[in-house]
């Protein structure tokens, strides 16, 4: 009971502080674009958690599903006058159907080679979206290595969101934040969620109970690769530009040590991480090139010395606490 | 198609698929005998490259022939510290499996990142290994072409007859085999763990050396060889040595015909899906045992 | 030679092995009995560095060795035959046996103890150029105790050498192990059929749930009624 309370007030609290805090940044749009970006990456970090972590599927192409959202929502605006809205859920369903595509196969292989083949994913395709660049086709050009320009963004009540005003922009970003949060909560909740708890923790039993592993991961391989779609649809009406140059193996480097740094597995520990990981590459940045180097440093250290990542700093705590205890107990025993 | 473009093709293809192999190989050798995949073997070959580039035209300016066996003397050691200071303190840990893919896939992008900060993004190049063409008839070859050739074929021939008549050799196939048997006869484990990675690393340089003057060398260059690699190990079967060999040739013909007809960049998506395509009704790869 | 005082051993949270304490004097054969699923194998795996205990140690040829690596357990002529054979499945009868003379001692001695070993076992002369996944259960278990003889073993550590053998089998293995204790070498065997261990061993323990149930030399067990009516089914 204590624990709910606990929970649900910091739930509450953390909410407030994210809806505020406009009020203390408006002034700097530098700021509120970080924030933005940490809203926008702490979906994308989520949502590969719960492919990752809770269903335990070895997906390394997550971003590539970003991508192809953000182009198939630039391409439907620019060539097809979809509104942005339209074009996030048509965005998130291509993203899935291909998921789908790409899972029926791929989710029966061994976690290495299914690891191997969905990161090959991350060259294909920039080579493939390069490939139909300015010049291939009459009918339409994915811009090439310069990607997309010029992409609407969303318009609500006659109001265009814009980057000249961010706080609107903010607020619209910190609404979609919370409901993909709260779907991909509701997921891990659900029976799909516990059926995966099940197969965690008891396979063979999870097993004879009839649930079908195989139905559970593309299930959640789509849903996620949804996600992962509309948010580079987003991302691609916010910057109103969506180019290869947003899924290079930097940018998957970041987003993967944000799911690791939160812990995985454990919700809400990737979107955690997503704020902490994109401030930390902000503050990085002065040493530029050093600093992909000091991130991947960070996945290793975090790796071999975190693996539960930062929710499993209180695990930490408490053995260390334990083993005090039984130390003390050891030596009282001793000396009787 | 004429058939001098096919002949002039297929040998290409199979100058291709003996760098191809070498990779493969130490690919194979690493996973069978530590049960990693090594994400950073592409980034072995990259360094190789480098610091090929440094001893030779880049920096020291010595000569290369020279340059070349201390390159790969280097690369050993730096595999098997590699293996020592980073493979080997995660075997302790629960399911480090994972975590080890994870952390190889983090060094392979320190890695990548340290060329990139040390050498810069511009691309650079190896000296031909000799220079030149030879002719006969109505073809030409390049004499590096040849060399790559022939030097990939004694490099495997002398891997085999490591691996089957020295003792250290005969290890490192014991170990992949079974892994307590190994332990229960003795075998020094952890050092032929890092024997392995290092033998790995040896052959990724070679590869560079001998690939770099086609590729041109950049920070990622690695990774596109590797990839290719992996495809190469799996679709032979994994510890297969004919299967991979077999498969090393069939992918690379096939991707100098598929180059030459649709363009390079469609190499690779090709091969992912043949790849997905065979292992949907082959798990083990056309000829797998694991 | 081997002294195992309190040794515990866990499996995760369960506790498999309960303060075991066993003695082999130099050139004996020790055999143990007991149970499936009763810790006898884990013993031997903990014996020989497989494992590692929770607590107790192990003194063999005046060293303490638990906690050692199973290199330097060989190296120091502790040898263990498991039941899974673990033989080297893509490499033939002879590399496997060669492969057994690994380490700087046996390497010394490889010709001489293949020559022992194909002496002992003639069927793996014949078979020497087949490759280890295709021998029979029987032939399997020769390679085994041949390439673990080819560590040139102080101490051999097996574990049911005989188990799912025919019984002709079964007595040449056991001719075996008598022509090698006849060269000094101590032996601790683990095994289910107990019929023809206790013909041959000279002290015998048995184990359950993981705790030392009985200890005695074969004399006394054999003339112990408890003993005859749960092992030797009596």
């Amino acid at each position: 009971m204590v624990n709910q309370i606990r929970k649900y007030s910091l739930l509450i609290g953390t909410l407030i502080i994210l809806a505020i805090l406009p009020a203390f940044f408006h002034a700097s749009t530098y700021i509120m674009n970080i924030l933005i970006l940490c809203l926008i990456w702490g979906v994308m970090a989520q949502s590969w958690d719960l492919i990752l972590g809770v269903a335990s599927v070895f997906s390394f192409g997550h971003l590539s599903f970003f991508i192809i959202g953000g182009y198939v929502c630039g391409l439907a605006a620019k060539y097809m006058g979809v509104s942005p809205w339209l074009g996030y859920l048509l965005a998130g369903m291509v993203a899935a159907i291909i998921g789908l595509i790409i899972g029926i196969p791929c989710l029966r292989l061994q976690g290495m080679y299914l690891a191997i083949v969905t990161f090959s994913l991350q060259f294909v395709l920039p080579t493939v979206i390069v490939y139909f660049g300015p010049g291939r086709s009459q009918t339409f050009s994915t811009g090439g290595s310069f990607g997309l320009e010029n992409i609407p963004s969303p318009t609500l009540f006659g109001y265009t969101f814009n980057r000249g005003e961010l706080v609107p922009f903010y607020y619209l970003s910190f609404v979609f934040f919370i409901v993909a949060m709260a779907v991909i909560y509701f997921i891990i909740k659900s029976p799909v969620g516990t059926a995966f708890k099940a197969l965690r923790d008891a396979e063979p039993l999870a097993k004879t109970l009839g649930i079908d592993e195989y139905k559970y991961k593309l299930l959640v391989f789509a849903i996620s690769a949804f996600i992962a779609g509309v948010t580079g649809a987003y991302y691609a009406t916010y910057f109103q530009l969506i180019s290869p140059s947003s899924m290079t193996l930097d940018v998957f480097l970041i987003v993967l040590v944000m799911v690791l740094f939160g812990g995985l597995g454990v919700y809400p520990g990737a979107a955690i991480g997503a704020f902490v990981i994109t401030i930390a590459n902000e503050l990085l940045r002065p040493t530029l090139s050093w600093r992909l180097v000091i991130l991947g440093m960070f996945i290793i250290f975090t790796m071999i010395f975190m693996s539960k990542g930062l929710m499993g700093i209180p695990d930490v705590f408490r053995s260390l606490y334990r083993r005090r205890l039984r130390q003390r107990s050891d030596r009282s025993e001793n000396q009787e | 198609m004429t058939s001098s473009t096919v002949v002039n093709l297929v040998l290409a293809g199979i100058t291709l698929g003996a760098v191809y192999l070498l990779m493969a190989m130490g690919l194979t050798l690493v996973y069978g005998v530590t049960k990693v995949f090594n994400y950073a073997q592409g980034s072995f070959f990259t360094w190789g490259g480098y610091i090929a580039w440094c001893l030779s035209v880049g920096v020291l300016r010595w000569n290369y022939y020279l340059a070349i066996p201390i390159t790969i003397l280097v690369m050993f050691v730096m595999g098997m510290v590699f293996q020592n200071l980073i493979v080997l303190p995660l075997r302790s840990k629960p399911g480090w499996d994972f975590t080890v893919i994870i952390v190889t896939l983090g060094c392979a992008l320190v890695l990548d990142n340290l060329a990139l900060v040390a050498f810069g993004a511009l691309s650079k190049t190896l000296p031909n290994l000799l220079e030149g063409n030879i002719r006969y008839g109505k073809f030409a070859f390049a004499k590096h072409d040849l060399v790559m050739l022939l030097t990939s074929l004694v490099v495997l021939a002398i891997l085999q007859v490591f691996l089957s008549k020295t003792w250290t050799g005969m290890a490192l196939r014991a170990v992949s085999q079974d892994n307590i048997g190994a332990r229960i006869v003795g075998l020094p484990l952890n050092l032929l763990y890092s024997y392995a990675f290092g033998i790995a690393a040896v052959l990724s340089t070679i590869a560079g050396i001998l690939l770099v003057p086609r590729t041109l060398l950049y920070p990622e260059v690695g990774w596109e060889v590797v990839l290719k690699a992996f495809v190469v190990m799996v679709l032979g079967g994994l510890g297969n040595i004919k299967g991979t060999v077999v498969a090393a040739f069939i992918l690379s013909i096939a991707e100098v015909f598929i180059s030459f007809i649709f363009g390079g960049i469609w190499a690779m998506p090709i091969f992912l899906a043949g790849l997905v395509v065979v292992l949907v009704f082959r798990p083990k790869g056309l000829f797998g045992q694991w | 030679m081997l002294k195992v005082d309190n040794l515990d051993f866990f499996y995760g949270e369960v506790q498999v092995l309960t303060n075991i304490s066993i003695v082999v004097e130099e050139g004996e054969f020790v055999a143990i009995f007991g149970p499936n699923g009763h810790g006898k194998s884990t013993l031997l795996k903990v014996i020989c560095g497989l494992l590692k205990p929770a607590a107790g140690t192990i003194q063999y040829d005046g060293k303490m060795i638990q906690g050692y690596s199973t290199q330097k357990i060989v190296d120091l002529g502790l040898i263990y035959i498991p039941e899974d054979r673990n033989l080297f499945p893509e490499m033939s009868v002879a590399e496997n046996l060669k492969m057994g003379a690994f380490g700087r001692y046996a390497r010394q001695k490889e010709a001489t103890n293949l020559e022992h070993v194909y002496h002992l076992f003639p069927k793996l002369k014949t078979l020497s150029n087949r490759l280890a996944s295709g021998l029979s259960g029987g032939e399997a278990r020769m390679l085994a105790i041949g390439r673990g003889l080819m560590s040139a073993p102080k101490f051999l550590a097996i574990d049911e050498p005989s188990f799912g053998l025919a019984p002709i089998l079964r007595v040449e293995v056991f001719n075996a192990i008598q022509e090698i204790l006849e060269q000094g070498v101590s032996v601790l065997l683990v095994e289910q059929s107990t019929t023809i261990a206790s013909k041959y061993a000279n002290r015998i323990y048995a184990l359950e749930d993981g705790k030392i149930a009985f200890e005695g030399t074969r004399e006394e067990a054999l003339s112990n009624q408890e003993f005859k009516k749960i092992y030797l089914g009596i």
